[in-house]
């Protein structure tokens, strides 16, 4: 387990490492990335430029750039965005947990909803339970997500605002974790949104998963000698039939991070990271873009090590010596 | 005459398929008595997995298959029994071993612990008890350091080490019965040997009655009391071992026997198989399924042999 920890460890700062260096050599080969000439604003001189350049050190080598621009971002967290000046880390640490709580709150919605749909479905193959549930599954991974928040939040928000049932949700925002009546109040339908499609697609994966492992010589074996039928579910079938969907949740919480949370961040009006890098690439703003990269490949990094760890537990074969 | 431990009368299975009905297995009978080994031998396809797994109703689950017919232990119906009654039975009464241990053995969990469960499935024995259990029963069907190799995950074990473990766990509650489907068709010559060797030492320790199913007949000399021939769903012949072996009276008996390698005969010559293709299980043809591969078919065949005094054809011993 030591062993584990420390080559993650060393592994994430290597990630990190590359990751920067790959936002920041992307940052300065593009067109209209050169920073000095947005913060000079619409009609600048040649020497307004020059001095901006000299003022914030573009002119100096980018190997120093580089170094300096880590400096500030990692070692003394002061590092101001180019757009308008402000500090990058305070806002990038009241979005962050603004952003987890969003992600894990879904994706632990997603795995509970989808594993239990699938199940279910998979326990009552081919019997009614299972033909509804299909039907809701395979409806939930057929909605787009942007859509279905916004029809939520006009639904809940504005339509029935004044119908009792749905008069404590809030009109998006976003409240912190010390109240967590609040907290999870502004989140539910945000979280609902996000974890639909996926509880849909995570059912089908279970469901057919659990089918294939019914069938499985060693759950054949476990019914030959007699084991009830939960324990042949639960301790044989499912637990085998749970390892394709560890290795989905691991790509599945990455691509949510950076992808669909940023949509419904903006769409619930939340406030946290993947809003903030929404506006930093509209302005090929630099400092915050490299932060919440640095951050984002941090959170890639861990939740991989989390999915390795439950990996390891669900299958002995992949363990190492 | 001793009294029987298993009875099966005119077991009868079919799947329902989307090509149609499967007749896989018609109207066999045989019983087993306390001790004896009973092969049940026939090509692959021939109903012997279908008749296994129908004893303790284990196909019982999938939807599509009916078995009709009647399976006695000690004198116990067991085709009416419910699913909580049979899970009594299964493992503690009559428990199986199958063909494949790679694939046989849970592979998350650890191989003591995959016996202890079955264990305390049957006996509300202490978890530890059944631990130890576990390991004395490892150490019985030949695994060296036995407590060491409890606590290994299938896949750090051999083929035969594993068909080993599943041997362990259907002996674990001294069943009556033990089934075991082609439990050395997976696995190596030297390991087939083994296999067979613990099979024969604890059915004479245990007096456990075995049906031992496989599709070679030279698996069958070392261990069988006797053997039943199985063709296209049917006993076609049954008889003591030593007389099968010496005088089969069934054209498709003596094939099987002629298809199997010997060491006196150079092992240049290239071994005779029985021509032609086992029916299709849909159709129920009128007469003996086995004519139109038989050498010796002629216009009697057209009627179907019935099983009396051990075999079933027309012309016993075949044209002379
Ligand atoms: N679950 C099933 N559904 C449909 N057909 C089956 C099923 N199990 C077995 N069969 C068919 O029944 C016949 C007998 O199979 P089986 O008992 O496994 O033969 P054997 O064990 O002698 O090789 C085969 O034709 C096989 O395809
Ligand atoms: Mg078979």
């Amino acid at each position: 387990m030591i062993r584990f920890v420390v080559r993650r460890l060393a592994g994430l700062v290597l990630v990190l490492f590359a990751v920067s260096l790959a936002v920041f050599a992307l940052f300065n080969v593009i067109p209209g990335g050169d920073p000095a000439l947005r913060l000079a604003g619409r009609h600048p001189t040649q020497q307004n430029i020059a001095q901006i350049r000299h003022d914030w050190g573009f002119d100096r080598p980018l190997p120093v750039q580089y170094l300096d621009m880590m400096d500030h971002l990692v070692i003394r967290r002061d590092i101001i965005s180019y757009q308008d000046q402000t500090p990058v880390m305070p806002t990038i640490e009241t979005g962050v947990p603004r952003t987890l709580s969003l992600a894990v709150g879904a994706a632990i919605l997603w795995l509970v909803f989808g594993v239990t749909i699938g199940v279910l479905s998979g326990l009552n193959a081919g019997r009614w339970l299972d033909r509804v549930l299909t039907v809701v599954a395979l409806t939930g991974i057929s909605i787009p997500i942007f859509w279905l928040g916004m029809v939520l939040l006009y639904l809940f928000t504005y339509r029935y605002r004044d119908v009792g049932v749905f008069s404590w949700i809030p009109i998006g925002g976003y409240a912190s974790w010390s109240d967590p009546i609040e907290w999870a109040k502004h989140l539910i339908v945000p979280w609902c949104v996000l974890a639909v499609v996926s509880i849909g697609f995570y059912a089908r994966v279970v469901r057919a998963s659990l089918l294939d492992a019914r069938g499985a010589d060693h759950v054949r074996t476990a019914r030959a000698m007699g084991l009830s039928r939960s324990r042949v579910l639960f301790r044989h079938a499912l637990r085998t039939s749970l390892i394709p969907v560890v290795t989905l949740f691991g790509l599945d919480f990455g691509a949510t991070v950076g992808g669909t949370v940023i949509l419904i961040e903006k769409v619930f009006g939340i406030g946290g990271v993947g809003q903030y890098a929404q506006e930093s690439v509209a302005h090929l703003d630099l400092p915050p873009l490299m932060a919440i990269t640095l951050y984002g490949a941090a959170i890639v990094v861990v939740a991989n090590a989390a999915v390795d760890i439950a990996y390891a537990w669900l299958d002995p074969r992949i363990r190492v010596a | 005459m001793p009294e029987n431990v298993l009875d099966v009368h005119d077991l009868d299975v079919r799947f329902a398929t989307e090509a149609g009905t499967i007749h896989a297995v018609r109207d066999v009978s045989f019983s087993l008595t306390r001790g004896e080994v009973l092969a049940l031998v026939g090509e692959s396809g021939s109903g012997k997995s279908a008749t296994a797994m129908s004893l303790t109703a284990l196909n019982r689950a999938a939807g599509n298959t009916r078995v009709t017919g009647s399976v006695r232990l000690h004198g116990r119906e067991l085709m009416t029994l419910s699913e909580r009654e049979l899970r009594d039975v299964r493992g503690a009464q009559v428990a199986m071993v199958f063909q494949d241990p790679m694939t046989s053995l849970n592979p998350v969990r650890r191989v003591g612990d995959l016996i202890a469960e079955v264990i305390r499935a049957h006996d509300p024995v202490p978890r530890r008890a059944a631990a130890r259990r576990a390991v004395e029963l490892l150490h019985e069907v030949g695994i060296a350091e036995p407590g060491r190799r409890a606590e290994l995950f299938p896949h750090q074990l051999s083929g035969g080490m594993r068909q080993r473990v599943l041997i362990a766990m259907a002996l674990a509650l001294r069943p009556a019965v033990l089934v075991a489907d082609e439990p050395t068709t997976a696995l190596d010559v030297t390991i087939q040997a083994q296999i067979l060797r613990l099979i024969r030492v604890l059915r004479a320790e245990h007096g456990t009655s075995v049906l031992l199913i496989t599709h070679d007949l030279g698996v069958v000399a070392g261990l069988a009391d006797r053997v039943a021939v199985m063709y296209a769903g049917r006993i076609v012949e049954t008889a003591p071992t030593s007389a099968i072996l010496a005088s089969p009276r069934h054209p498709y008996t003596a094939g099987l026997l002629e298809s199997i390698p010997r060491i006196d005969h150079p092992r240049s010559a290239r071994l005779p198989s029985i021509a032609g293709q086992p029916p299709t299980l849909q159709d129920d043809d009128p007469g003996c399924s086995f004519a139109p591969r038989c050498r010796s078919a002629h216009e009697a065949c057209a009627r179907r042999p019935v099983l009396s005094d051990g075999i079933a054809c027309h012309l016993p011993g075949g044209r002379r």
